[in-house]
């Protein structure tokens, strides 16, 4: 207990709890720091993984795509969604899934048909088939034969 | 003891005889010694006790700054390969459901329907090195990429009008079909080799050439002979070709 006894001693006790306080005191300030830097990097890490999974495209893009006439397009983007089980039996959806099959169905029947290939047929039934699901939009079927420049 | 004045007995801690009165002189010295000790035992106790608490105050803070500075380097981490991370499950997803997606796959090649081949592949993380996938689909999963790429393009050519770049849509019809042919005519070789190859790539391969050739034709003016011609013309003449129809389509006002 010699470091208690004396003047130094005490001076050297007093500056040490003041040492002591004053590195607490640091450290609480790098805890509360590093929460936030923590809270930020999990929104980082939260915010990464919701940015890169597959979000599909909403009823707004897939319409712009087709009144756009980009037809290709949007039969990208319809299989896509229904790859990843987006828009499966909802109206809003269903009737462009159905214009894109029918650009796909038609397209294909089209030129098989053309080429006297037997392909044709098969084509011919997802065309009929696609035609039933277009709903309101059975517009567009015009719409896909004068865009291809098919009288 | 002993007492020094009328020997009698003692204890230690008798301060006065208890036979003649005199003061004992050893239990004065013993009971000096035992405040003292006890000053000292009750000082050493406080020293020990303000060191323990203050250590423990130091590793209670190191320990919460050690845990939240390894969470910041894990979430960090994680956060920097999301991309991979989430492809890695979906390839572990994928590979699990090997059976199941054969199935979609081989109706998806019955139907020579290779855009939603190509899609599905794509959305399901179906990859085509280090992968279940690759014995059985690996060049046509290939191929179908280069096959929608050329499809997309060769519509977009067809719906081709003055607002559009000549140049622009030549390049980007003539690169997507120049993949395609490439890999069609065997020379573009990616993650699998075609020493042995198994007869259903060469009839997907074949049917995609088919369509792209029917597309040329009927959709893009191209005559029949032309569009036949094109997997073994070079890039070069292709685009030429190209860029005369465009230009022919500007002059005819279409």
């Amino acid at each position: 207990m010699d470091s208690k006894s004396g003047l130094i001693g005490w001076i050297r006790n007093r500056f040490a709890k003041d040492v002591h306080r004053a590195g607490l005191f640091i450290m609480d300030i790098l805890i509360v720091i590093f929460c936030l830097v923590m809270v930020f990097a999990l929104w980082f890490m939260v915010y990464s993984f919701l940015e890169d999974r597959d979000k599909g495209y909403d009823a707004y893009s897939l319409q712009i795509s087709m009144g756009g006439e980009h037809y290709q397009t949007l039969l990208e983007k319809s299989n896509a969604n229904r790859a990843m089980g987006i828009g499966i039996r909802d109206a809003d959806y269903e009737e462009y899934y159905a214009v894109a099959d029918y650009f796909e169905a038609f397209t294909h029947f089209y030129m098989y048909d053309k080429a006297g290939d037997a392909a044709a047929e098969m084509w011919q039934k997802r065309m009929e088939d696609a035609e039933s699901r277009m709903g309101s939009l059975s517009g567009e079927k015009e719409n896909i034969k004068n865009w291809l420049g098919i009288e | 003891m002993k007492c020094e004045y009328c020997n009698g007995n003692l204890s230690l801690e008798d301060e006065y005889c208890p036979h003649c009165g005199k003061p004992n002189k050893h239990a004065r010295k013993h009971i000096d010694d035992m405040r003292r000790f006890q000053g000292e035992f009750e000082d050493t106790k406080r020293y020990v006790r303000d060191k323990t608490i203050g250590y423990t105050e130091i590793t209670v803070r190191v320990v919460i700054l050690s845990i939240l500075i390894a969470l910041i380097l894990v979430f960090f981490a994680v956060g920097a390969n999301a991309w991979e991370i989430s492809r890695e499950i979906k390839k572990k997803s994928a590979e699990k459901k090997f059976e199941e997606y054969s199935l979609v796959l081989d109706g998806y090649l019955e139907d020579g329907d290779y855009l939603e081949f190509n899609t599905f592949c794509e959305t399901k993380g179906l990859y085509t090195y280090d992968s279940v996938y690759r014995e059985k689909y690996g060049e046509i999963i290939n191929a179908c990429t280069w096959y929608a790429g050329a499809y997309e393009a060769l519509f977009d050519f067809a719906d081709f009008d003055e607002d559009d770049s000549v140049s622009y849509v030549t390049e980007m019809t003539g690169d997507a079909l120049d993949y395609f042919y490439k890999y069609y005519l065997n020379e573009n070789l990616f993650y699998t080799d075609r020493k042995e190859e198994p007869e259903q790539y060469r009839r997907a391969l074949d049917g995609m050439e088919r369509d792209i050739e029917l597309i040329l034709s009927v959709y893009c003016g191209f005559t029949e002979e032309e569009a036949a011609a094109f997997p073994e013309m070079s890039k070069a003449r292709r685009n030429i070709l190209l860029e005369e129809k465009l230009e022919a389509k500007l002059q005819n006002g279409q």
